[in-house]
């Protein structure tokens, strides 16, 4: 998928979309954003650092337009904060709507409201417990907090 | 680490702890929440079928009511999840520093609580990255034994 970076120089920018997986074709550097008109379906890497160029925010502008007029076609578009954060992190289109949808179901018990929003803390809590232990600890057994819910589950 | 296990019943429960690893003398049913009088901290795990029973409510009031006693408790909703989960204090806190900094972006004014959906998609990209590089980990590992 083509991902835009965003970085505070052309290094940067490569070396971290290398250690994203990015390809180089698929990549568009940031200075380049006015010429995402039409484009369909794109991730977006911030690279720290990015939030210092003097274009920051005029292009993190004109990149959340773009992602939400992508999002209503068929290849989707990421979701972006309203300001540039100021460390590294991808923002993709094309994350598996099963592991959105299952992370949601953790999170839902401790949110209130319409939308419903949850504690930046317990969010954290719930997703650090589950990251750790599908890579240190077994979190795909039954019971383990993965989840999974039971085909009979029901609500109380 | 003592667990508390919020199940639909005895099978239930046997089958979360073994999934768990938890160890018979640290299992604690919801009809003995006084043997976690005076603990620090303790596990909590529910299984999706804890809310199907009866007394689900109820009995998990009582187990937040115990949680709260302790001088480190986990973070339990305010409703029993309707899906397997655990929740515990057995995490690294720096994870949890930078898992609330990814979503901190997405908050609203007060920068205290974040949507559901924004949160999930944030998450979910990191778990799939960090599962591919643990796997991929994994490969390199076998194939340098091989």
């Amino acid at each position: 998928m083509r991902t835009v970076i965003c970085a505070p120089g052309h290094r940067q920018a490569v070396t971290e979309a290398r250690s994203h997986g990015v390809a180089p074709d698929d990549m568009i550097m940031a200075s380049g954003v006015h010429r995402l008109r039409g484009l369909l379906g794109f991730s977006v890497l911030v690279v720290e650092g990015f939030t210092s160029r003097r274009d920051a925010v005029e292009v993190w502008q004109v990149l959340r337009h773009r992602a939400e007029c992508s999002r209503s076609g068929p290849v989707g578009g990421p979701v972006l904060p309203f300001c540039p954060p100021p460390f590294t992190v991808l923002y993709r289109a094309d994350v598996a709507p099963a592991a959105v949808e299952a992370l949601a179901r953790l999170l839902d018990p401790f949110a209130t409201g319409n939308p419903p929003m949850v504690p930046l803390a317990a969010a954290a809590a719930v997703a650090g417990d589950l990251i750790e232990r599908h890579t240190i600890r077994n979190a795909s057994m039954a019971g383990g907090g993965d989840g999974t819910p039971e085909p009979r589950a029901v609500s109380p | 680490m003592k667990t508390i296990i919020c199940a639909l019943n005895a099978a239930d429960a046997d089958e979360a702890a073994a999934a768990l690893a938890v160890e018979s003398g640290d299992r604690v049913h919801t009809h003995q929440l006084s043997r976690i009088t005076g603990a620090d901290t303790c596990d909590v795990t529910v299984t999706s079928g804890f809310a199907r029973r009866p007394d689900a409510f109820e009995t998990w009031q009582l187990v937040r009511t115990a949680v709260e006693q302790m001088d480190a408790p986990p973070i339990l909703p305010t409703h029993p999840p309707l899906i397997n989960a655990l929740y515990t204090t057995d995490i690294d806190p720096r994870t949890v520093e930078t898992l609330s900094a990814l979503i901190e972006p997405f908050a609203d004014d007060g920068g205290h609580t974040v949507s559901v959906a924004d949160a999930a998609r944030t998450f979910a990209v990191v778990l799939e990255r960090t599962q591919a590089a643990y796997e991929s980990a994994l490969e390199r590992a076998h194939a340098g034994e091989s």
